[in-house]
């Protein structure tokens, strides 16, 4: 997934005929991807149909945050002929978990790189795998763990605070 | 690690996550998830707002007790599920301690008509006295008395019209501005009957009424449940179920269930509240020849499988004999050991 050289084009990589687009990253960095996984992209999709030379811009993706990108779509992507040998369906589905699984060990400030770029890319299946990710990672901390995490001010006035802790009464044990 | 993050996260100020993205990622938590993000801070609680995703009807509540009120006594008790508990019947902190409890919601108790206690943080508060003329009023969100129909004299002009009326003007307390505010509420679908009828039912005996997602369940005249919805100023009336085989009327029973929502038992019958929407049937959950008998013949203090005890201080007992407090027999925790 180095940068590559060129634009939409025929590639023998990997044994086969594949096309292959290259995407450009805010900070100039090329990736050469199958269009099939490049595809997962809505925006790159619909990107390809408009064409253009010289590759894809993503001005709003850095070099870091697209290269963990197109690791999902790669291997989320349908792999074209794959070899018939041994993997079921399930064995597939549980490969693909742990994957992500992996992909997902990362910080915060990552994680948030991410949900943004898929946002931004309209990755569905990513986006729903980050920000279950980062749900995962609030979901039993309380307000202030939280806006540790975040590096969030606590912007409330002693009287609001006040409100809150009445309203939420019972609710935090 | 974690640390690491945090630090690096702390210096940058940058906003991690513009607000639709916040909002993909609150959109994702369970409903206590979502109540914790609510008090992080404005922008959180904004984004929280704007989309609704605030569920308080959904929080998991545990059950810290409950209250007894026997009628010949001057206090509550409170029957607690654990022995650590600082709620008590003992509400002297609040004024007039010994008046009685007259209705409850959500955890709080209205004492005497003005007084509004929370029993777990030990706050209380006056109720603003009800503006008149109305008799029937209902809170949105704190307390609720009973929609009955006033029971002054009804001339004969009246007595063939519709009951409840169309729409109907009520003073509501909102626990947001802490006053009484003039609402109008309209009546979606068939009337109860006519004003005749429902003046013949005798309408003072003790009268239930729950909140259970945003509308309240009033047990009015002649059996009819009023459904208010607070929000949109709309009121349905749910007919009494068909076979309604109690040999003595009684006014059923009206709670909530975290499950099944608004029930309504009598002496024979369980029954779930109709939907939101859509038809307004009772559903049969359960039936039995005497459904008393059943609960009866349960064992009252039954041990939790955590293998903690629930404690019933006889506070009434104290109060008057407090030199009694050794007494083996008249121990008042309930220490049931495994068997």
């Amino acid at each position: 997934m180095a940068a590559a050289d060129s634009c939409d084009g025929i590639s023998t990589s990997g044994g086969g005929w594949e096309k292959t687009v290259t995407l450009v990253s805010s900070d100039d960095a090329r990736f050469e991807v199958r269009e099939a996984a490049a595809s997962l992209s809505q925006t790159v999709r619909r990107m390809i149909r408009a064409g253009g030379d010289g590759g894809i811009p993503l001005p709003k993706v850095d070099a870091r945050t697209l290269s963990t990108v197109l690791e999902y779509c790669n291997k989320h992507a349908a792999v074209p002929a794959p070899a018939p040998e041994s993997s079921s369906a399930e064995a597939a589905a549980v490969d693909l978990e742990w994957f992500d699984k992996e992909l997902m060990h990362v910080d915060l400030a990552t994680l948030c790189s991410l949900i943004r770029a898929a946002d931004y890319l309209e990755v569905a299946g990513l986006l729903d795998l980050t920000c279950k990710t980062v749900a995962d990672m609030i979901k039993s901390k309380t307000a202030e763990e939280i806006r540790q995490m975040f590096g969030i001010q606590n912007d409330f006035t002693p009287e609001e605070e006040e409100q809150l802790s009445r309203e939420n009464a019972g609710v935090f044990e | 690690m974690e640390q690491q993050q945090q630090e690096e996260i702390s210096e940058s100020h940058v906003q991690l996550l513009p607000d639709e993205m916040l909002e993909d990622v609150l959109r994702r938590l369970a409903p206590r998830g979502v109540a914790v993000s609510h008090c992080v801070c404005k922008a959180w609680r904004a984004a929280i707002d704007a989309h609704k995703l605030l569920r308080p009807e959904l929080l998991p509540r545990s059950l810290g007790g409950i209250f007894v009120d026997f009628n010949m006594l001057v206090r509550p008790e409170f029957l607690s599920s654990s022995s650590s508990s600082r709620v008590s019947g003992d509400l002297s902190y609040t004024p007039r301690p010994k008046t009685p409890v007259v209705d409850h919601c959500n955890g709080l108790l209205l004492r005497s008509s003005d007084v509004v206690v929370n029993p777990a943080t030990w706050q209380w508060a006056y109720l603003p006295p009800r503006p008149p003329p109305h008799m029937s009023t209902a809170g949105a969100g704190v307390f609720l008395m009973p929609f009955v129909a006033p029971r002054a004299r009804l001339d004969d002009a009246m007595a063939g019209s519709e009951w409840p009326p169309s729409s109907c003007e009520t003073h509501v307390f909102s626990s947001r501005t802490g006053r009484w505010e003039e609402r109008s509420f309209a009546r979606e679908g068939e009337p109860a009957g006519t004003v005749a009828a429902m003046k013949r039912a005798f309408a003072m005996e003790k009268r239930y009424s729950v909140y259970w997602c945003g509308a309240l369940y009033v047990h009015s005249q002649n059996d009819f449940i009023c459904r208010v919805s607070v929000a949109d100023g709309k009121y349905q009336v749910i007919k009494p179920p068909a076979e309604n085989d109690d040999d003595h009327p009684q006014a059923p029973y009206l709670g909530t269930s975290e499950r099944r929502g608004v029930l309504r038992r009598t002496r024979s019958q369980v029954l779930t509240a109709p939907g939101s929407s859509g038809e307004m049937q009772w559903v049969l959950k359960h039936q039995s020849n005497n459904l008393q008998q059943v609960l009866a013949s349960q064992d009252s203090y039954h041990q939790q499988d955590d293998g903690a005890c629930w404690c019933f201080k006889d506070i009434n007992h104290y109060a008057e004999y407090p030199e009694d407090d050794g007494d083996e027999e008249e121990e008042p925790v309930l220490t049931d050991h495994s068997y």
